[in-house]
């Protein structure tokens, strides 16, 4: 064992300065005036629903042919970048990746977010939200009136929550120790800042509770690290299975350009690309902020930015797969639906999402370009309007020529379709923003173990 | 280094299983010649995925920079000599063209469907597209092989950069060409039929077979006295992957069957009502419990995965069960009225005969080349790795 390219040399009191000093502080004006901003957009989705809530989903530009419009591509969008937290705390985990460490946390958290975002989704489209209750099955005075187990959307609200669920508890669990960390420097040092006592009290007492009693002895660190394996071997599965049920819900209908028994693994290679865009613009943003460069290095970034081109190749592949398979089909429907994508109405959305799903991502061949942070925050917001674009052409240009000529009609989105997809950002960035002042954004006891570890190889080399 | 030596007790037995290969072969065109041109086309469909998967995983573990493989990487790197076997053998798949392929037929002009899919599939276009890809498949492979090799000898830690940059190229090759091969030479079996998973589905089913053949040869070599630089920690791993790519195969396959069962579209359910009726009606249910179900369960063992001598059972069963699953996705375009179980004496020996074909190539070159790629700059650290869990 040699010591690792991503060691720090950095003792264990720097690193918790380094992580937590954020969270000591009263937060800055440039956090309080991203948060206002993202807390109005936020709040602007919240009217607008309520505004759909009251008057009808009318509002949108749901038609007939249309009747699933940007709701449901924002889900999709949005459930596609929750996979890469878990992805990065479990699957990684699972093949060895030490540089997950220093950035499965904030991954997941965003993991959270984002699936909290996606749900909200499904939820408005529903028409009657009141009524969402009906979707979970249990003994009730309806008849009893069950739900239909053969439906995707149920199994949806099955695979989601499940998913946010051991999604929640992994990332709760990752948090424990450094919870501990937090209340034992709350109690033994004093750590400065603009907090009142009352509100330090309050803090210190929130942190003591949720750190569960940790003490961290060797015992509890036996048994953690089983916790860890066995749950990232239990969530691996299911970071698949989101979007694989997400796809579900086209690929089981009989729509042309719905109906492709490639979608699940497709879906999932999607996902994961635009989770990592996501997390691409994260990091390179609270990097920035927290000046945690030394943790979240351009080696980290870069190899992001490899995984990127590499899911997004598989992504490429899919749309080939796709493409071949209809024109061998010699299924005329089949065949124009991907026609149709290519040279109708909607063309320009096609070529959105070509140009930024196959094409951006071949930049990242170069080393030079992969370890540019201008680059990599570029690349990763083109990859997320693509990826964006990607679920606008399957769920809107599948549907708005079907097979009769004379329902086809043109979706356009009204201003509070686009209100509530540009809130949903609001929504999302609100929740990242209180974490990461309210919790640490690395793992800092992984990144401690590393250290550890680098030190005892570092020691045997010399003998 | 000291290169390892066949026992000649091995190499007859791989001789004996390529004989047993050969007779069935012969019997089964004596007696049902229909079902004897699927056999042939399911073991030379065998050994492409055993050979391209060989490729595939070493351009993966070099791609993905991996330190544990390092060591049992050699005996996959060969796996490309298989090539021209195949070679010789698609000769015999074109001339089966006719028998094999009902978009051959001169009827064929009158059918709908397959008159509209004639610019795709016509014997000429075949033959050319398999052509390239063989050549392609070798000369990729081969050039993979090269590097390693030669680093062997001149120890120059930048050819493992030249490496990956042909592995890339390996990688990218290999993906687009399988996706035109595997509709080719298994798709096209039943013309009318397409999905768009079966890529993905023929290629699980490769890396899961592959994994297999790769831990039958590493225990297989050690038990004769080779490659003791493998220990429990590489097998572990390779364990492992075994177990992934089983749950993986099941992945792809329920998606497959489950959104063909859910759409139920005539043209589409068409694939899976041939193979549940029938000689079918157990064999499917049964492909389903072997391939997943039971080596899934078998394989959570952390036991089972260090211990060679138990792997290696597991192992056997799971190749087998690739080769059974690669009958499932050819035969099915036979008559089942008189196909009768679609696993029956020559299928059996036509497995051996793959298993003797693949092991006496990739055994015997193996006997000519280091051990383990001794050249390789991480070959210290794939010897001293271990698991931590």
């Amino acid at each position: 064992m040699s010591t690792s390219i991503y060691s720090l040399g950095k003792s264990n009191v720097q690193i918790e300065t380094d992580i937590l000093s954020p969270m000591e502080r009263f937060p800055g004006k440039l956090w309080w005036f991203t948060f206002t901003i993202m807390l109005s957009l936020a709040l602007m989705m919240i009217t607008l629903v309520g505004w759909t809530f009251v008057e009808g989903l009318g509002l949108l530009g749901l038609n007939n042919p249309v009747n699933w419009g940007l709701y449901i591509v924002n889900f999709v969008f949005w459930v596609g970048i929750g996979h890469a937290g878990t992805l990065i705390s479990a699957i990684l985990y699972l093949f060895r990746q030490r540089w997950r460490t220093t950035i499965n946390r904030a991954a997941e958290a965003m993991t959270i977010f984002a699936v909290m975002t996606a749900g909200l989704f499904p939820l408005i489209h529903v028409g009657r939200p009141w009524m969402v209750f009906f979707i979970f099955p249990y003994p009730n005075e309806r008849g009893p009136l069950w739900v239909n187990f053969k439906s995707p959307l149920l199994w949806d609200v099955f695979a989601i929550s499940t998913y946010f669920s051991v999604s929640l508890i992994f990332w709760y669990m990752g948090l424990v120790p450094d919870l501990a960390n937090m209340r034992d420097r709350m109690k033994f040092e004093h750590v400065p800042g603009k907090i009142s006592s009352w509100g330090r009290k309050l803090k210190y007492g929130f942190v003591r509770i949720l750190a569960i009693g940790w003490v961290g002895s060797g015992k509890t660190w036996i048994h953690y690290e089983k916790m860890v394996m066995v749950l990232a071997s239990l969530a691996t599965p299911l970071v698949l299975s989101v979007h694989t049920v997400v796809s579900f819900d086209f690929a089981t209908s009989v729509i042309p350009g719905w109906h492709a028994t490639i979608f699940p693994p497709y879906f999932v290679a999607g996902a994961i690309y635009s989770g990592f865009a996501m997390v691409l613009t994260i990091m390179i943003i609270t990097r920035k902020a927290f000046k945690l460069q030394e943790y979240i290095s351009m080696k980290h970034l870069e190899n992001m930015g490899i995984i990127i081109l590499v899911t997004g190749m598989m992504v490429s592949f899919a749309y080939t797969t796709e493409f071949i398979v209809a024109a061998y089909s010699a299924n005329k429907v089949e065949q124009y639906v991907f026609m149709n994508r290519l040279q109708g109405p909607y063309a320009w959305a096609f070529w959105t999402m070509f140009a930024a799903n196959v094409v951006s991502p071949h930049f990242m061949w170069s080393k030079k370009l992969r370890t540019n942070v201008v680059v990599l925050f570029l690349i990763s917001i083109v990859v997320n309007i693509g990826m964006w674009f990607e679920r606008f052409v399957i769920v809107i240009t599948s549907l708005h020529r079907d097979y009769m000529p004379s329902s086809w009609d043109m979706f356009i989105p009204t201003w509070v379709d686009w209100g509530v997809f540009v809130g949903s950002f609001g929504f999302f960035f609100t929740w990242y923003l209180l974490f990461v002042r309210t919790l640490p954004s690395i793992a800092i006891a992984e990144v401690k173990m590393d250290e550890a570890n680098d030190l005892v190889a570092k020691e045997l080399g010399h003998h | 280094m000291k290169k390892f030596e066949l026992p000649g007790k091995i190499k007859n037995i791989l001789i004996a299983f390529i004989a047993v290969g050969v007779v069935s072969l012969v019997a089964g065109f004596i007696v049902q010649p229909q079902r004897a041109w699927a056999g042939f086309l399911a073991f030379t469909f065998f050994l492409i995925i055993l050979a391209l998967g060989g490729g595939f995983f070493t351009a993966l573990q070099v791609m993905s920079g991996s330190i544990w493989s390092v060591v049992v990487r050699r005996l996959p790197e060969l796996s490309v000599n298989i090539i021209p076997v195949i070679a010789i053998l698609l000769l015999g798949v074109f001339l089966g063209i006719p028998n094999l392929y009902e978009w051959s037929h001169p009827e064929a002009a009158n059918d709908h469907i397959l008159h509209q899919k004639h610019w795709y599939l016509n014997i000429a276009g075949f033959v050319i597209r398999i052509v390239i890809f063989v050549v392609l498949w070798f000369f990729m492979g081969r050039w993979m092989k090269k590097i390693s090799l030669k680093m062997d000898e001149t120890k120059d830690p930048n050819a493992k950069k030249t490496l990956l940059k042909v592995a890339t190229a390996y990688m990218l090759i290999f993906a687009y060409t399988f996706l035109f091969a595997s509709i080719d030479l298994v798709m096209s079996l039943e013309p009318h039929w397409y999905t768009t998973m079966f890529i993905i589905y023929a290629f699980a089913g490769m890396v899961f077979s592959t994994f297999a053949g790769i831990i039958i040869l590493v225990v297989t070599v050690q038990r004769n006295g080779g490659l003791k630089e493998a220990n429990a920690e590489h097998l572990h791993d390779l364990g492992r992957f075994l177990l992934a790519f089983t749950a993986f195969w099941a992945y792809i396959a329920l998606s497959q069957h489950m959104l063909t069962w859910y759409a139920n579209l005539t043209e589409e359910t068409i694939y899976l009502e041939r193979r549940l009726r029938d000689g079918w009606a157990l064999f499917t249910p049964l492909l389903w419990i072997f391939h997943f179900v039971v080596i899934f369960l078998i394989l959570l063992s952390r036991e089972i995965k260090r211990k060679p001598e138990k792997l290696i059972k597991v192992a056997w069963f799971a190749l087998f069960m690739g080769f059974v699953d690669v009958i499932w996705m050819v035969y099915g375009f036979l008559d089942s009225k008189t196909l009768g179980f679609p696993f029956q004496w020559m299928e059996a020996g036509l497995f051996f005969g793959a298993v003797g074909v693949a092991g006496y190539v990739i055994l015997t070159s193996y006997t000519k080349v280091n051990q383990v790629p001794i050249g390789d700059p991480q070959l210290q650290e794939s010897l001293d790795f271990h698991q931590t869990y």
